[in-house]
């Protein structure tokens, strides 16, 4: 008769098994999606673009 | 950016802090009254705590399952809704939350598991060094995730860059021991403690008042009143200490939550009841008490306290500076090279955060009117009254429950709280008091902090994302109809297993075995 596992050697299992489930989803969805930090547009989100700045500036005068 | 974006962004956000902050204190707090219960059990060998160990453990399990459904919504936002803020400080911000997802939430997790299915797999000692990991990586949990809060209120260990045009960290030993993450931190557990005290108390009271398992509700009120009395003095101390930390790093919040308008001669006194007039800057109304602020507040007799009318006006000069770094990052933004503008930039940079706030007002920073200036300086200021009241709401809950749990652990050391039915009957009353605490604690702590998201450094209104506001009123609702499910879920659950008792556990010795095997 086989002996009952140890309850190490189930966390163990468990540990491999739950670290192979989230590297095989790393690796089939998130692996080659790469999102790109877009300092443009937080450059245009908070700063004035140049063309509007200069359009505000030429009405401000006017 | 509308208003409208902003405020359902903010809504959003605080409905869902708030929903999952009402399971978050009494799991900082049930896990070390279960440590103290099974290390009794393990030193006296009494089954009784044993039983109260599980018993309570039941409940506490309940409460972390819904707990971490509601806290992982709050990460996604700061993507989904919060995507400039993301990009701007998610140098900073994002490190402690990492670490606190890989390290302390694994750890308890892991631990979780092993606690509720090792009771018959490890020896004593075991279980009770998997319920003490369980509590260390709850708590470490708390402290990475104050930490990322407290760099909000206190932005140390990081600099601007205008060539990724966003904050870098340059010092993460700043970051970890900021004053501010570490107070925030002593404090917010410590509250969780009184949450997990006065629920343990108040359901033994109830017990003891059917006079149902009477030996169990004792051990159990016992244990609650001793702890809960060391926790509610560690809230008030070290809330002193939070708020004194509040008046070095956030002088707007301190002078609204004590409705302080004008700066006082030295020591200042302290506003115990007031009716603060927003319009007219001023209180209608209100009680003093000599001395005190100023001694709470600096912890000396001669330091003064700003008052709000003196911060508007050192503010808007910080704003005027601000106008600069804009309009020098302007220029960088086109020619990197442009040492004129470098040096500008330099010269004001610590006031960028200030010209953004204009943002609001007009397009091009640089044509912003006195007017407008005018406007965002008073702006820094969070409204007073919702300040002022609910701070006072948390130090009179604060106080009321020192006076309960001062009592309770009295009645245990003179052994006659069985009979007290009057006291059992307020206990039980007081069970929701330590979640209204901690609630307007949490608004005073966040609501305290506006305009800002980044205290001096990012606006709110420059931090949401480019969201239609019909989508936003979807998910807020979705949300609300959702959280409401879990929070139904979990009274029934809770009402359920405390009216069975420990009679829940199917060991024969209690009442209503019902479900006994």
């Amino acid at each position: 008769m086989a002996k009952p596992r140890s309850l190490l050697q189930e966390v163990i299992w468990i540990v491999v098994i739950k670290l192979l489930a989230l590297t095989s989803i790393w690796w089939c969805f998130i692996r080659d999606v790469k999102v790109e930090v877009a300092t443009t547009d937080t450059a245009h989100h908070f700063l004035a673009s140049p063309s509007s700045s200069a359009q505000q500036r030429s009405t401000h005068h006017d | 950016m509308t208003e409208e974006l902003v405020n359902l962004s903010r809504l959003q956000f605080a409905v869902t802090a708030m929903y999952h902050f009402l399971f978050v204190p009494l799991t900082l707090g049930m896990t070390w009254l279960l440590v103290i219960m099974e290390s009794v059990y393990v030193m006296t060998g009494k089954v009784i705590y044993k039983d109260m160990t599980r018993f309570w453990g039941k409940l506490f399990g309940i409460n972390f399952a819904l707990g971490v459904t509601t806290g992982i919504t709050l990460e996604f936002q700061f993507g989904t809704n919060w995507a400039y803020y993301s990009h701007y400080v998610g140098d900073i911000f994002g490190a402690p939350l990492a670490i606190e997802g890989l390290m302390a939430f694994f750890l308890e997790s892991t631990f979780i598991g092993l606690f509720f299915f090792g009771w018959d797999r490890l020896s004593k000692q075991q279980h009770l060094l998997v319920t003490l990991l369980m509590a260390v990586g709850t708590n470490l949990s708390a402290l990475w995730i104050l930490i990322a809060n407290g760099w909000m209120q206190n932005p140390v260990g990081a600099e601007f860059s205008y060539e990724t045009m966003r904050m870098e960290m340059v010092d993460f030993a700043a970051v970890l021991f900021n004053p501010d993450a570490q107070a925030k931190f002593v404090h917010t557990v410590s509250a969780g403690y009184v949450t997990g005290a006065m629920f343990v108390l108040s359901i033994s009271s109830w017990y003891l008042l059917k006079k149902r398992d009477v030996e169990f509700a004792k051990n159990s009120f016992r244990i609650a009143a001793a702890f809960g009395f060391a926790s509610v003095c560690s809230v008030i101390v070290l809330g002193d200490e939070s708020g004194y930390v509040v008046g070095e790093a956030q002088q707007t919040k301190l002078a609204a939550m004590e409705a302080m308008w004008e700066t006082e001669p030295a020591p200042a006194s302290f506003n115990l009841i007031a009716i603060p007039n927003e319009a007219e800057m001023k209180n209608d109304f209100a009680i003093h008490i000599p001395w005190l602020m100023g001694l709470i507040g600096t912890r000396s007799l001669d330091q003064q306290i700003p008052g709000i009318k003196d911060i508007v006006a050192h503010n808007r000069e910080r704003i005027v500076s601000g106008i600069s770094a804009v309009k020098a990052l302007e220029q960088l933004r086109q020619d990197q090279s442009n040492t004129a503008a470098k040096a500008v930039f330099e010269k004001h940079k610590a006031d960028l955060g200030f010209g953004l706030l204009l943002r609001k007002y007009t397009a091009d920073v640089g044509t912003a009117t006195p007017e407008m200036i005018d406007q965002a300086a008073r702006s820094t200021i969070p409204k007073v009254a919702p300040m002022f009241w609910s701070f006072r709401v948390m130090v009179a809950l604060g106080f009321a429950m020192l006076l309960l749990f001062g009592l309770a652990l009295w009645y245990s050391i003179k052994g006659n709280f069985a009979e007290k039915s009057g006291f059992l009957r307020t206990a039980v009353w007081c069970l929701p008091m330590p979640w209204i605490a901690c609630e307007v604690g949490w608004f005073v702590a966040e609501y305290g902090r506006q305009p800002w998201t980044i205290y001096g450094v990012l606006p709110t209104h420059l931090s949401v994302s480019t969201l239609s506001p019909a989508s936003l009123y979807g998910s807020l609702a979705g949300f609300i109809a959702f959280y409401t499910v879990l929070l139904i879920v979990e009274m029934y659950l809770m009402i359920r297993f405390a009216k069975q008792g420990p009679g829940s556990l199917g060991t024969g010795r209690y009442l209503n075995e019902a479900i006994a095997h």
